[in-house]
């Protein structure tokens, strides 16, 4: 991956680098007036439209949405939201986008995953990377809903080492065309989508490179497979396709040649916002359903919810939906300014959203108890729907390991020996984007957070310490471990915990900031109290982390790991 | 002559409404307890029986008989009544609220230039004065309307707020005709034809049980336990208005203000929430029993017994209970 | 054929409800707002028959300035443009009154048809079309399911009691009260909504009215509204809770031994 000189911002990466850059993060974005009204109605229409016609139940017993339904979203315009208006589309933010998309993932998420295939990912990359001619071909009929879009990366031998897939390109030098061979796998919309942006290996020179292609049911030798049948989000189709020497023309490559995982990786960045802003709708809906469960439901002639155990479960349902929402939109909006690094913002929303709405779903069942467990109710599919949420679209592993690797990138360069060495290991890892290897611009290198309302004065504190102790630590690993950071597992995923707080706690203590400034302290009182009580949380987290980075007993769980390999498992029967 | 309180009845093809005699008990009412006379109008075309039928219980019948109030139009008993308001200048002009009623009684008001309180559920005496009770938010808030000023107060009271048992038939009446002017009279619509919706297959009117459903229920696929929990009371099913309207189960099922109205001496609601339009056509029933998982759903203000409950947990329960018990 | 459509905006239905301290009527600081439901159906009712007659639809609605919120919602799904008589200074819950207003803009209109709602979910008088009529001078009927268009005017299907239908043509122009469920309403496309940015909402006051303040005061109405209040609960229901297979043992023993139904 060649080094690029131009600056771009990230907040994040400032973060791990020292510097806290309020402009990025202060104030809270809002809406735009004219574009707030037309997403209120567009909501309400959706809404109205769900309440008519989408039963979620149904679609998950019988593994498939109706193509009347479909359809009907189609027709609202909703399959082109985030495409320009020269191409059919709506051309909507970002933030109105994932809104939108929450809004969806809530009502039913087999919809939300078949919408954010076609959208979030599948056509993305004309987006990003299209030419006129290809966007014109290709997006008014996608944007109309005539055709789906899928995106095929994966592989049998490449899930998240995505850098080794087989399927290939081959010129043929005569024509032009490309020749594809290979087969994908977990394609979401595989069994009902036209287009698909697929990811083959192809020569460039002597080297085997990556590029993107635009492929189309339309063309011979491409075959979808069966439905898989998965434990949730059991209406979306998800199959395998196979390419036997389907002929594609070398108009349909998708941005330079050899710069498909690029494409892949910018693709994905983007879309995983979706993938949160999803796990949003979807916290809501168990929220509203738990709180009205525990109201409801009397046992030893008390309503449950009065129950502290459950106000816990409660309590930690709000202040995941207030903390995510914070985080969301104000990453969207970073998108939606153009040119900021926003790719370690976003793996932290994903990470933290698809943890979110697992814990959600299986407290929204305790709360429920016997009767969740039972299919009569929507708590079980709630639990196997989120669960696909913390594997795809980059496992939480490897996505914790890239926060703390970007993140730490820039110090490393800075530590001269270790940054070049970083170079190699980071675009291995596979989820990186074009923006890893960029010099951070830093406006003034600072420290404090400045400026922000009284009342948040412990909190901005407490920030700052933290934010501090993330540099420190970074400095102290890079020091010991020098370029086998990149093995340090343990050590990445408390840097990447301790990024996740941070940014968590910088997007709310921004909201609340901006409320209490427009707003005034007593109409702002009830979020004050899920800001503070969450920030509490964070810090002694982030501090624990913090300690166990150097004082920790890792040798101890690596040992007793590998030792279970060795003997296949548990070797200490008690009673055998 | 005077014409004090002025009751409209309302009949189609010579067959008086029944509601009209809830209407003349209101009247009755108010007679009393204003010491005023009571008189009924009945409009339309050969409806002189029916106008001797009226003299019960009030003081004298108007008739006014015509081609142009033959079918009822709003124009032609609007204008009609303006007529005989003129002459006659009654205190009160009462009404049940019905369809026919809902289409013309505050045009008729308009054309008055005096108003209407209309689908009353009751009214009390404050002192002198008569105070109306209308309910408003679909049920949930009652309002009190008083009138003031010179001229004829118009009141209309819902179907079923006054019992027509309740009607005293103590005195009689006799019939004059209202004289109307009718070659004055323009009427602008044209009735066409009236048509049942649906063969009625069943007479709900006449069930002694009925076992009633709601959407609580779902989806059409358990109506079965519904029919068993019927067969087990002995029971007629019916319907609430949306289940009838998603073709669960068909139109001459459905009981409520657009279907027929019941008075069983069991009327046992199943995943019903009680809106008017269903109260109004089931709330003289004997005994009332509401299941629903809602504690606050309306159903259970009429209720003599209550389940709060999931229903598919509660009827199957209940059919085995009965089955025992029977 | 230019038809207008009389639209009430009211509190959502099954909102919580609180009663002023004075007994007048509810707060509505904290309500929500939507489309009154028969209102919807009368609109759907209009822009059907512009799609196959053409002409246009204009939206008439009175109220404070969040109206226009779903003024807006009309004109995502297609209405041309709307009329907004915005009474925040002098709110009224007469019906006479309120019509006398409506008829005062719709005169300046001249429309073929006008469509309302068969009655508002939160007053439910139910009387402004009929008055209007009255004060229009129009021909009209009510509890209007289906409407066509016929040589002598407008042929419409009615319901009637007991599940009966009748038919009944009017000369236009004419007006019609419309009831909830007699179409499948639409949704507001996205489309919709961007070009509703676009459409017009006129605002006119009183004076554009051509009425005077003493006329629009509901203080001159013959019909006092006096006080509202949560009605007390005459009945009162026996209610069983818990154990399903126990309910239905204690209940079903009631019917038998207390009833007596069966």
């Amino acid at each position: 991956m060649p080094n690029n000189e131009k600056e771009i911002s990230s907040f994040m990466k400032c973060l791990f680098a020292g510097s806290i850059e309020r402009e990025m993060v202060f104030p809270h974005p809002q809406m735009d007036k004219e574009e707030a009204e037309s997403l209120k109605l567009i909501l309400e229409s959706l809404r109205q439209f769900a309440a008519d016609n989408i039963d979620a139940g149904e679609i998950d017993r019988n593994q498939e949405i109706p193509a009347e339904v479909i359809a009907g979203l189609a027709e609202l315009g909703l399959l082109g939201m985030s495409i320009p208006e020269t191409y059919g589309g709506y051309g909507f933010s970002a933030t109105a986008y994932n809104r939108v998309f929450e809004e969806i993932a809530g009502i039913d998420a087999s919809i939300a995953t078949t919408f954010g295939g076609h959208q979030s990912i599948g056509l993305k990359a004309l987006l990003l990377f299209g030419t006129e001619e290809q966007k014109k071909r290709f997006l008014p009929k996608l944007a109309s809903g005539e055709w789906l879009a899928g995106f095929a990366l994966t592989e049998p031998g490449a899930g998240s080492d995505a850098a080794c897939i087989k399927t290939t390109a081959v010129k043929d030098e005569g024509s032009g065309d490309y020749i594809l061979n290979g087969n994908k796998i977990w394609i979401t919309n595989g069994g009902i989508a036209h287009y698909f942006t697929v990811f083959a290996k192809t020569m460039v020179g002597d080297a085997e490179k990556i590029s993107a292609f635009a492929v189309t049911r339309d063309m011979e030798g491409f075959a979808s497979g069966r439905k898989e049948e998965k434990l949730g989000i059991r209406g979306s189709s998800t199959t395998e396709l196979t390419f036997d020497n389907v002929r594609i023309p070398a108009e349909n490559l998708i941005g330079p040649l050899g710069k498909g995982f690029k494409v892949a990786m910018e693709v994905l960045n983007s879309g995983r916002l979706g993938l949160a802003a999803g796990c949003i709708g979807g916290i809501k809906r168990l929220t509203e359903m738990s709180v009205d469960y525990a109201k409801n439901r009397k046992q030893f002639n008390t309503p449950i919810a009065k129950f502290e155990m459950i106000e816990e479960k409660i309590s930690d349902m709000i202040i995941d939906t207030y903390v995510l929402e914070s985080m969301v939109y104000l990453t969207t909006a970073l998108i939606d300014r153009g040119d900021i690094d926003y790719s370690v913002e976003s793996a932290i929303c994903k990470v933290y959203a698809s943890e979110a709405v697992w814990r959600t779903a299986s407290e929204a069942m305790q709360i429920a108890g016997g009767i969740g467990y039972s299919p009569e109710y929507p708590y079980e599919r709630a639990l196997r729907d989120a669960r696909i949420n913390l594997i795809f679209e980059g496992t939480n592993e490897v996505l914790r390991s890239f926060i703390a690797l970007a993140g730490m990138q820039e110090h490393g360069e800075y530590l001269k020996e270790v940054g070049k060495a970083l170079q190699s290991p980071l675009s291995q890892l596979g989820v990186l984007t074009d923006f890893a290897f960029s010099r951070i611009r830093r406006t003034v290198a600072t420290e404090r957070l400045e400026d922000v309302d009284a009342g948040l004065r412990q909190e901005v504190g407490k920030f700052e310490e933290y934010a501090r102790e993330l540099n420190i630590a970074v400095e102290k690993v890079l020091t010991k471990h020098k370029k086998d950071i990149i093995n340090q597992g343990f050590i990445l995923e408390r840097l990447a915990n301790m990024a996740i707080d941070l940014y968590a706690m910088a997007a709310v203590i921004s909201r609340l900031d901006t409320a209490l400034k427009e707003y005034g302290k007593e109409k702002v009182s009830r979020e004050l109290q899920i800001g503070k009580a969450f920030c509490e949380i964070a810090w002694r987290r982030i501090r624990r982390n913090r300690r166990q980075v150097e004082h920790n007993s890792d040798p101890l769980h690596k040992s007793i790991a590998e030792n279970a390999y060795e003997s296949e498992g548990y070797d200490f029967d008690l009673i055998s | 002559m005077s014409v004090d309180i002025l009751v409209v009845a309302e009949q189609r093809d010579g067959v008086l409404n029944r509601a009209t005699l809830e209407a003349v008990v209101a009247g009755q009412g108010l007679s009393k307890d204003l010491g005023l006379d009571l008189s009924v109008l009945v409009l339309g075309k050969n409806i002189g029986d029916l106008a001797n039928d009226l003299c019960v219980g009030v003081k004298e019948v108007l008739i006014a008989e015509h081609e142009k109030v033959g079918d009822y139009t709003a124009d032609g008993y609007c204008a009609a009544i303006k007529q005989i308001v003129a002459k006659e200048a009654p205190k009160y002009i009462l009404f049940s609220h019905t369809y026919m009623v809902r289409d013309y009684s505050s045009k008729l008001a308009a054309a008055l230039n005096r108003q209407l309180v209309s689908d009353c559920v009751g009214y009390k005496m404050d002192g002198e004065s008569p105070v109306f009770v209308r309910q408003i938010f679909q049920g949930k808030i009652d309002a009190d309307f008083t009138f003031s000023g010179d001229g004829a107060n118009l009141v209309s009271f819902q179907v079923g707020a006054f019992n027509a048992d309740n009607l005293d038939s103590g005195t009689s009446g006799e019939v004059r005709d209202a004289g109307v002017a009718f070659d004055e009279i323009e009427v602008r619509t044209k009735v066409l034809d009236i048509f049942e919706g649906v063969k009625q297959e069943v007479d709900l009117s006449k069930a002694e049980r009925i076992v009633s459903v709601g959407r609580g229920i779902k989806k059409p696929e358990n109506m079965d336990l519904m029919n068993e929990l019927a067969a087990v009371l002995d029971a007629e099913l019916a319907a609430s208005r949306p289940v009838c309207d998603d073709g669960w189960l068909p139109l001459d099922r459905q009981v409520g203000s657009s279907g027929q109205t019941v008075t069983p001496s069991l009327y046992l609601a199943v995943g019903i929430s009680g809106a008017i339009q269903h109260i109004v056509g089931m709330k003289n029933s004997g005994t009332i029993v509401a299941i629903n998982k809602d504690p606050h759903a309306p159903i259970f203000d009429i209720a003599d017994y209550g389940v709060v409950g999931d229903l598919f947990e509660v009827v199957p329960a209940l059919i085995a209970a009965v089955k025992e018990i029977r | 054929m230019k038809i207008i459509v009389c639209m009430k905006q009211v509190p959502v239905q099954d909102s919580l409800l609180k009663i002023t301290d004075d007994n007048t009527w509810v707060h509505e600081d904290e309500l929500n707002w939507e489309i009154n439901e028969s209102d919807n159906y009368a609109m759907e009712a209009a822009l059907r028959l512009k799609e196959e007659h053409g002409g246009e639809v204009v939206l008439l609605s009175m109220g404070p300035d969040r109206v226009k919120e779903s003024i807006k919602q009309g004109l995502a799904k297609g209405v041309e443009r709307a009329l907004h008589i915005n009474n925040e200074d002098f709110t009224t819950r007469d019906p006479f009154i309120n019509a006398k207003l409506l008829a005062a803009a719709i005169k300046q209109e001249s429309p073929d048809l006008v469509l309302t709602g068969l009655q508002a979910d939160d007053t439910g008088f139910g009387q402004t079309g009929p008055i209007l009529a009255e004060y229009l001078g129009l021909p009209h009927t009510s509890i209007v399911m289906e409407i066509e268009k016929s040589n002598g005017g407008i042929k419409v299907k009615r319901e009637l009691e007991g599940g009966w239908f009748q038919s009944v043509e009017l000369p236009l122009p004419a007006l019609l009260s419309i009831q909830s469920g007699s179409n499948q309403l639409r949704y507001a496309t996205i489309k919709g909504i961007m070009m509703a940015k676009k459409k017009e909402i006129k605002s006119l006051t009183l004076a554009d009215l051509g009425l005077a303040e003493d006329e629009v005061d509901d203080s001159n109405s013959s019909l006092n509204f006096n006080r509202i209040f949560i009605p007390e609960k005459t009945k009162k229901a026996e209610i069983f809770e818990g154990d399903p297979k126990e309910i239905a043992a204690k209940l079903a023993d009631k019917l038998k031994n207390e009833a007596k139904v069966f």
